[in-house]
């Protein structure tokens, strides 16, 4: 391979990398909102 | 609804982004290719693999300091802060671990050297992803956060080894440049050092950002398993109580 196809690769992996991670603060970050609207919604129908 | 720290953080999140364009354009635009000896147009690894280094060791300095301030004061912003930071740490070592052997492999003709900054850095990385274990197996929450924060503290002592290896063994890794010295052993001009400082910068802002992306997703978990546990309380047979 040459030299600007593996430097490709690395800025490559760099900005995959910090773009999964940021893909997986956004799945749990949407997770727990669903969970925080079930919760709030039971906790509102066990008040009334 | 929009909070002010929702705009303060989309306004880091717009910084740390344009910082990177620009430090980018430099390293791309404007750093003109090193020797041969130094890799050549490889050699511009170097302007994200060394900030990612810098992110590291910022990272798990953060766990250092946040893991002493828990185990004092017990408060749950340091454990959070601690905990989001090793998180980061972790990406971003792993980030070294990757593009280090990018870089090696057409330039030492080997993707791995057991040398001391490299096993050095593994051990590192291999540490703090034994602490995210710890905090995800732990099933009291409490007491797995305080086992983390003395490994948090003891981890660190890894990170002044890793950056001194290349001064104390005889290593295969580069010696120079470093954030303190940057020029060393590097024939670095003027505008390849203007292409390594805005890296800097850029990966310190979108640290910042990270960090407070993180802590708040944190914050939200905690106010989550509080409802949940306040629901299981008044009704523990109701489905989806934890």
């Amino acid at each position: 391979m040459s030299e600007t196809a593996w430097t490709v690769v690395a800025f490559t992996a760099v900005a995959v990398g910090i773009g999964l991670y940021l893909a997986s603060i956004s799945l749990r970050r949407r997770n727990l909102s669903k969970r925080l609207a079930q919760a709030g919604a039971r906790r509102r129908a066990g008040s009334r | 609804m929009r909070t002010p720290t929702d705009t303060k953080l989309t306004y880091l999140g717009i910084a740390a982004g344009g910082a990177l364009a620009v430090a980018m354009g430099l390293v791309f635009f404007v750093a003109r290719e090193a020797t041969s000896a130094m890799g050549g147009h490889l050699q511009r690894i170097f302007y994200v693999h060394v900030p990612s280094a810098w992110l590291a060791y910022l990272s798990f300095a953060v766990v250092f300091v946040c893991s002493i301030a828990y185990l004092r004061t017990n408060a749950r912003r340091w454990d959070l802060l601690a905990h989001a930071a090793a998180e980061i740490g972790v990406v971003f070592t792993s980030l070294v671990l990757i593009t280090g052997p990018i870089w090696a492999r057409p330039v030492w003709g080997t993707w791995w050297e057991w040398d001391a900054r490299l096993t050095s850095t593994l051990v590192l990385w291999l540490t703090y992803v034994g602490y995210l274990f710890l905090r995800s197996l732990a099933t009291d929450p409490g007491r797995g956060g305080r086992l983390a924060a003395v490994l948090g503290v003891v981890g660190f002592i890894d990170v002044p080894i890793v950056h001194y290896s290349v001064k104390w063994w005889r290593t295969l890794h580069p010696s120079g440049p470093t954030i303190a010295d940057p020029t060393a052993s590097s024939g670095l001009g003027g505008p390849e050092l203007a292409a390594f400082f805005a890296s800097l910068v850029a990966f310190t802002l979108l640290f910042a950002w990270l960090l407070a992306v993180r802590v708040r997703l944190g914050r939200l978990g905690d106010e989550v398993e509080a409802l949940e546990i306040e629901r299981h309380d008044h009704d523990p047979t109701a489905v989806g109580a934890t």
